[in-house]
């Protein structure tokens, strides 16, 4: 039998290398495609928030039918386009940063979805669930029927790293040196006040990241986003799922908001300020290397929602409402393994060994999808703050508030856990 | 210098948070009430207009593409006065007078050409011309060209297009009131003081939003004056 105490800090075999190419290829897809569809969405839904239209008119002409999609072509038009513009670099740029400028600004974003779980574990060899109430639906070993011997699941996750927030926050804070680099390399004034502008706005809101979100490792015990998605999937007095976002709800605006401000989108996107520094760092890219940029920033947006899913809505193991939970292998009273739903009530819902997991990468892409919008409509609907008003938000409302928050829940969890 | 007096802002808008969902509702009420009514091609509150598709009706004056009116036999109407290339601002008009004695009629023009890319649609040729000849009345654009060599309309070209009323011929009659030209609808109009060779058009239809907002403020209007 596998073991009976759940250790996070248990040593882990490598995966399947197979199974890890397959996970890298999948999450690479989404993310890249997510964004293209979020390129698509933010231009209709804006449209329809402001009422106008929108883009729809890039077609495929088949004959006399004209395909346009709802102009979802638009961005495989867009794609094209850009690549096939002049690759433009100025005259006094640094031709070697200005040229790695994109890659530094974009690869961090990639590099993080590593850490990201979408769904579950399962179990090919034979389930051998671990539940504690603690880590809900997160399922620590399997069991090998004919040798009686546990074995590591095959998780949903690229690289199921212990300190997998840990690595998000170091990774992510490269993304800086991007940004710097373009603006500096581009020999530009207004490209060079827009990197300032960035480096300082994205150095301090990381502290913010990082703090706020310490009070649900805190409650979770772990850096590891499955098994702060895991806890998630344990039950509060048996009728709703213990969301981070009910867990930590200050921490859930913190975080959310220092996101945002990381993504340097609207209401904080003073580094790019179109109107008055004509779009600061990315000023003098064009062609594939301005796309890097462009398509990093959505990258990032998915890349917020997944995370805002795992650590605070209860990413793969829960539905998107908080009433029930996914689990794979549950021990039923009448000695069998359960695959399905487990409702806050009480009851059980069958759904099968494939169609759990499935439901669970569905209910987690809903959820990131939901919040991608979130932050398209927050996008469309604020006006930009001004730079004084982006530092003060940050050093005086946001970080003493995320400390509080730390204090306040390190006093709880020590007395309560 | 003016002093700039800030709003008040009270502890709950100072909350940031309640405001700002505040207003993304309002962000998201255009968008669940454009996007069922536009999925559905129902009426939404979007105002773009879809121009290829869906073109707006133009004023009844609008002057467009030009043309030039037959007659009766379906030769042109233009007697080659020179009247409307004299008149032109932007010298657009080129005119080759020719005699002919088929046609009862003295002066026609060999060649009549309109350089597009210079007329500048002040509608002055149409003024000037004695024998309603040339109209701007066909209610659409002239073409956009892929040389410069298209823009320059010809005679054939010109007299192949038709009026907003569907005719190649002009609303005057040849022969004047006496040949049955002078018409009851026509007489009304004069004695109305309008143009008797406008076409007749559809009145255009008000964009029933704006019409709303004139309503509501036409009142207030109203009072206003009431109280001088």
């Amino acid at each position: 039998m596998g073991a009976t105490d759940f250790n996070p800090f248990a040593e882990k075999k490598m995966d399947n290398y197979v199974y890890t190419m397959i996970k890298i290829g999948g999450v690479a897809f989404m993310a890249i495609n997510m964004a293209a569809v979020l390129v698509w969405m933010e231009r209709r839904f804006s449209a329809l928030m402001q009422d106008r239209v929108g883009p729809h008119r890039a077609n495929l002409k088949l004959g006399n039918i004209n395909i346009t999609l709802f102009g979802l072509l638009h961005p495989v038009a867009d794609a094209l386009k850009i690549l096939w513009k002049e690759d433009f670099v100025p005259a006094k740029a640094n031709r070697l940063l200005h040229a790695m400028s994109p890659f530094l600004a974009m690869m961090p974003v990639l590099i993080c979805f590593a850490v990201v779980p979408f769904g579950g574990a399962v179990c090919p060899e034979g389930f051998d669930p671990q539940y504690t109430e603690r880590y809900g639906p997160y399922i620590q070993s399997c069991l090998n029927a004919a040798t009686n011997q546990s074995v590591d699941p095959t998780r949903m996750l690229i690289t199921d790293l212990d300190i997998g927030m840990l690595l998000i926050f170091a990774i992510s804070s490269l993304a800086v040196y991007g940004i710097a680099i373009a603006g500096w390399s581009s020999y530009n004034n207004y490209a060079l006040l827009g990197s300032l502008r960035a480096s300082a706005q994205m150095i301090s809101y990381e502290v913010t990241l990082g703090l706020s979100v310490m009070g649900v490792f805190l409650l979770a015990s772990s850096l590891s986003l499955d098994h702060i998605t895991g806890m998630q999937g344990a039950f509060w007095g048996g009728i709703l799922n213990k969301w981070g976002i009910f867990l930590q709800p200050l921490a859930f605006i913190l975080f959310f908001t220092a996101a945002i401000a990381e993504t340097k989108r609207v209401p904080f996107d003073n580094p790019e300020g179109e109107s008055e520094i004509q779009g600061g760092y990315m000023l003098e890219f064009s062609s594939s290397r301005f796309f890097m940029f462009f398509l990093g920033e959505l990258v990032e947006i998915v890349f917020v929602g997944c995370v805002v899913t795992a650590i605070f809505l209860g990413g793969w193991a829960t539905l998107p409402l908080p009433i029930g939970t996914f689990y794979n292998g549950l021990p039923l009273e009448d000695g069998t393994l359960g695959h399905g739903i487990l409702w806050a009530g009480g009851g059980f819902l069958p759904l099968g060994e494939v169609l759990t997991i499935v439901a669970q990468i569905l209910s987690f892409f809903t959820k990131m999808f939901v919040f991608a919008v979130i932050q398209m409509t927050i996008r469309w609907t604020l006006p930009r703050f001004r730079y004084d008003q982006v530092m003060t938000l940050c050093w005086k409302v946001l970080l003493p508030l995320s400390l509080a928050n730390v204090l306040i829940t390190a006093v709880v969890a020590y007395f309560l856990y | 210098m003016t002093k700039v007096v800030a709003p008040k802002i009270g502890f709950w808008e100072k909350l940031y948070v309640p405001e700002i969902t505040r207003g993304l509702g309002v962000t998201l009420k255009h968008f669940f009430y454009n996007f069922p009514k536009r999925l559905l091609g129902q009426k939404s509150d979007i105002v773009t207009i879809e121009y290829p598709e869906k073109p707006e009706v133009y004023a009844p004056r609008f002057r467009g593409q030009h043309r030039l009116t037959v007659r009766d036999d379906g030769n042109v109407r233009c007697v080659a006065c020179m009247c409307c290339s004299t008149a032109c601002p932007s010298n657009c008009i080129r005119i080759v007078a020719s005699e002919t004695e088929e046609r009862n009629v003295e002066k026609f023009p060999m060649v009549f050409e309109i350089d597009q890319l210079r007329c500048v649609f002040c509608g002055m040729c149409v003024e000037a011309c004695p024998c309603d000849a040339i109209r701007m009345d066909t209610g659409i654009h002239v073409k956009p060209v892929f040389n410069r060599s298209g823009a320059i309309h010809t005679k054939d070209l010109l007299m192949s297009f038709k009026g907003i009323d569907g005719t190649r011929e002009s609303t005057a009659v040849q022969g004047g009131a006496a040949k049955g030209g002078m018409t009851d609808e026509l007489r009304e109009r004069i004695a109305n003081d309008l143009n008797p060779l406008d076409p007749v058009y559809e009145p255009r239809p008000e964009n029933e939003r704006f019409s709303a907002q004139k309503e509501e403020k036409a009142p207030a209007a109203h009072d206003a004056h009431g109280h001088h």
